[in-house]
């Protein structure tokens, strides 16, 4: 890639999340449901509510919020709670450390797991133990998380009284979480590691390294699995993201107080803000992730450089 | 499941064997510690009952204030550090005094003498000028952007506050309000001293109550500690109380069945079996003054006319839905209000389940079929869905289709409030156990089937305007053979309050207006 191109990646970067905003918006106010009804009770005095509506704002024609909403932004001011009162930041920030727990150790635990069964079913393909683990990844791959999620808790925490529940603080509690939520991730990726490494298995490099007298294993990690991470590493990348949405479930089944149980309840209220400025940081985690994958492939492969 | 199981051992990766083992050795770490379980036994010589009580609730508080947050969990929760100046004693509808000890009427409101020596949080005394300040903050308009519109729409008739001295106050409402004492049984007094914070008061709540706020973590627990100067003796029970949220039914199942928890509300009927099969638990319900019904737009056809909606009353098989779906918990309804509350009318009886005589009374009115819209929420009010499906089955039985459209409470109330059902399912509280709770919901100006009588609104302005009580409950008997006669709605049942709880647990019972209190709970 030519030069400046890291600065067109933020630029780019920009305009995906200015995008992503607009959306939200627009999808929002076109979703049914009004934040000012659901504030009342249902014997409120028409009064009541277009004072309210008024107050917050909600009577101004749409382009006038929005003009709003972005100048507040540009100042780096995401607004405030319609429910809780406090800046949709501070909510965000208190909330954010639980969900990056999760997920990372969600994700760390499917690696763990899924890599090496996927390398096993690479060199060892088509032997009755590859079939079962494809199966087997297949199976776990399909199970809905509420439902992984709530056996899991039958099982360790109400049968064997091994793990809490739910609830966060202790490591214990951190266990039942993220093996729910690794358990979807563990089928795909140990499904993309095994297909990548099967792709390099017969490169001539990896036949050279053979024959200058590497062993096997040497071979296979430092020839054969760098080259096959590339893929493996965009695909992790892609399912943080997707883990942080999936984390939704997740933090519901196990009461976790993170991000997902955040924009649960922000939606069911239609609190415009919170919604808003969960899904602007999703936005943001995505461009980081994919700006950081992007970064690793120079590290994996030194012909792809950025500047 | 066993497929689940036997994973780990038949993968036969060696890595992944090694990962299987530390698990266990994490998991029996955990196993010997188990921080999650209260210690079982209270330690001697200790001035409470017990020293902890950790308790599973579905719904977040949200916001420690009364002032802002008004769902009935939510206020529960901060009545345990706020309190109010009178609370309602759920049996029999009559004022207990909290922070107010005695009140008597003036020509044109009450006046209020506090209980002396109450001592907030912080140590400063309870005043008239705190219960000046938490009455002012509600109608100030500087404080519409965070002062929950339904209290502050029932408080809009306060003219003003008289601070008279340290320990009494006159609340001038504009002309004599029976009901605003009633009001006041959902708000909790904050020291003047907030006035500074504004909304932000609720992130360290200091009240007078039984307990002082230690923690809260929106979407994980409230936890606060027994207020050593409460002005109740020997209350509370239990030094340390926590409130788990644990919004998902069968999580909150699971916590009261591994023993984390020792409560846990709404639980849903078909799990009750599972419940009362074990030694350890036991389920406790009550009938709530909440009543489900089927609302009918009484200004649009076919509902304008009052034989169509008797009939839809005939049509809907109360008793079977109550039965079948409610588990035969909570009670019908019978009069438009439970018999605790003040001018219960024992003369109505609820209309029997008569398909033929509703075919009869559509026949009559020149409606022999007819097609409607019909609204219902989805996860509001317990088995709202399957409530729904078997109204319009029974509606259809007697020539009454309809367009169904069930869907998230946000998106149905939006369409109910934009009249755009002409038949919808609600469940109505009366949160202050007084019938005059209701004024605005049958009132012509607000309700939301159009329900339009004169007589109505004129004898709930009779009902609040005096303050005797015997000749308020005679106005209020006669107000509610009018509404039920009306049939402005479809009457059903009131819904049932079902909790979980360890057998451990003493002190504590279900209440008719749904709060959920503490403060006399500990484990034996």
């Amino acid at each position: 890639m030519k030069g400046g191109s890291l600065l067109w990646r933020l630029l780019h970067a920009a305009i995906v999340l200015c995008g992503v905003l607009t959306v939200v918006f627009l999808l929002l106010r076109l979703t049914p449901g009004d934040p000012v009804l659901l504030m009342v009770s249902p014997d409120a005095p028409q009064s009541a509510v277009v004072a309210l509506r008024h107050a917050l704002g909600f009577d101004q024609p749409l382009p006038v919020q929005f003009a709003d909403y972005f100048a507040h932004l540009l100042r780096g001011d995401l607004g405030t709670s319609l429910r809780q009162h406090r800046p949709v930041s501070t909510l965000i920030l208190s909330r954010l450390p639980a969900t990056f727990e999760l997920a990372g150790s969600g994700m760390l635990l499917a690696v763990i797991v899924a890599v090496p069964l996927g390398v096993f079913g690479a060199i060892r393909r088509g032997s009755m133990m590859d079939v079962l683990t494809r199966t087997l990844a297949l199976l776990a791959q399909s199970l809905p998380t509420f439902w992984m999620g709530i056996l899991l808790i039958i099982v360790f925490a109400v049968h064997w009284r091994v793990l809490p529940t739910s609830g966060r603080g202790t490591v214990a509690q951190l266990v039942l979480p993220s093996v729910t939520l690794s358990f979807t991730m563990i089928g795909l990726l140990a499904q993309v590691t095994r297909t990548a490494l099967l792709e390099v298995l017969d490169a001539d490099y990896m036949r050279t390294g053979r024959a200058k007298g590497l062993s096997n294993a040497i071979v296979l990690l430092r020839h054969g699995l760098r080259n096959a991470l590339i893929p493996v590493i965009t695909l992790v990348g892609l399912q943080i993201g997707t883990l942080l949405g999936g984390a939704i479930i997740t933090e519901s089944v196990f009461s976790w107080p993170g991000i997902g149980l955040l924009a649960i309840n922000a939606i069911d209220q239609r609190d415009y803000p919170l919604v808003q400025g969960v899904v602007a940081l999703a936005g943001v985690v995505f461009v980081v992730i994919n700006f950081l994958v992007d970064m690793s492939y120079t590290y994996l492969d030194p012909r792809v450089r950025y500047t | 499941m066993n497929v689940q199981a036997r994973k780990p051992r038949r993968s036969g990766v060696i890595g992944r064997r090694t990962l299987f083992k530390s698990a266990l050795l994490v998991g029996s770490g955990a196993l010997l510690a188990r921080p999650w379980i209260a210690p079982r036994r209270a330690r001697a010589a200790s001035a409470y009952q017990s020293e902890q009580l950790v308790v599973g609730i579905s719904t977040d508080p949200v916001i420690l204030d009364t002032r802002q947050s008004q769902n009935t969990t939510g206020v529960s929760q901060i009545d345990h550090i706020l309190e109010p100046l009178a609370l309602l004693n759920p049996d029999n509808g009559k004022l207990v005094g909290v922070l107010a000890e005695s009140w008597e009427p003036t020509s044109s409101g009450w006046r209020l003498h506090l209980r002396h020596g109450v001592k907030f949080h912080n140590g400063q005394e309870l005043t008239a000028e705190d219960v000046k300040y938490t009455l002012d903050s509600i109608v100030d308009p500087a404080n519409v952007k965070w002062v929950q519109p339904t209290i502050r729409g029932k408080m809009q008739r306060l003219v003003s506050v008289q601070v008279q001295d340290r320990y009494t106050c006159t609340l001038d409402t504009g002309g004599f309000s029976r009901a605003f004492l009633s009001t006041l049984t959902q708000l909790g007094i904050v020291p003047a001293s907030a006035a500074a914070q504004g909304a932000s008061f609720a992130q360290h709540p200091i009240g007078t109550g039984p307990y002082r706020y230690v923690e809260f973590v929106s979407g994980s627990h409230l936890t606060v500690e027994a207020n050593p100067d409460y002005w109740q003796k020997g209350l509370p029970k239990t030094r340390r109380l926590t409130f788990r949220i644990l919004p998902e039914n069968q999580t909150r199942l699971a916590a009261l069945e591994s023993g984390e928890v020792s409560y846990i509300d709404n639980v849903p009927p078909d799990a009750i079996a599972r419940i009362k099969g074990r030694a350890d638990l036991d389920v406790m319900t009550e009938t709530t003054s909440r009543f489900m019904h089927i609302q009918l737009l009484n200004d649009h056809k076919p509902f304008d006319n009052r034989n169509v909606r008797l009939a839809v009353n005939y049509a809907i098989d109360k008793y079977g839905i109550w039965r079948g779906i409610m588990g035969g918990l909570g009670e019908i309804t019978t009069a438009p209000w439970p018999s605790s509350m003040l001018g219960f009318n024992n003369q109505l009886k609820p209309f029997p389940y008569d398909p033929s005589r509703a075919k009869r009374l559509l026949d009559e009115a020149g409606v022999s079929s007819v097609h409607i819209k019909y609204g219902g929420p989805d996860g509001r009010y317990l088995n709202d869905k399957q409530v729904s499906e078997a109204v319009i089955t029974q509606l259809q039985a007697v020539g009454i289709t309809a367009d169904v459209d069930i869907r998230e409470f946000g998106a149905f109330f939006q369409n109910v409030f934009a009249h755009k059902y002409d038949a919808f399912l609600l469940g109505y509280s009366y949160a202050g156990l007084d019938p005059d709770n209701a004024r605005e919901f049958w009132s012509s100006k607000s309700s939301l089937a159009d329900y339009k009588n004169p007589d109505v609104d004129r004898l709930f302005a009779q009902g609040d305007a005096t303050s005797n009580l015997t000749e308020a409950a005679d106005i209020y008997r006669r107000l509610a053979a009018i509404v039920w006669n009306d049939v402005p709605y479809a009457w059903m049942y009131y819904q049932p309050n079902i909790s979980g709880v360890s057998r451990r647990l003493r002190g504590w019972a279900p209440r008719k207006d749904e709060l959920i209190y503490f403060t006399g709970a500990w484990l034996a």
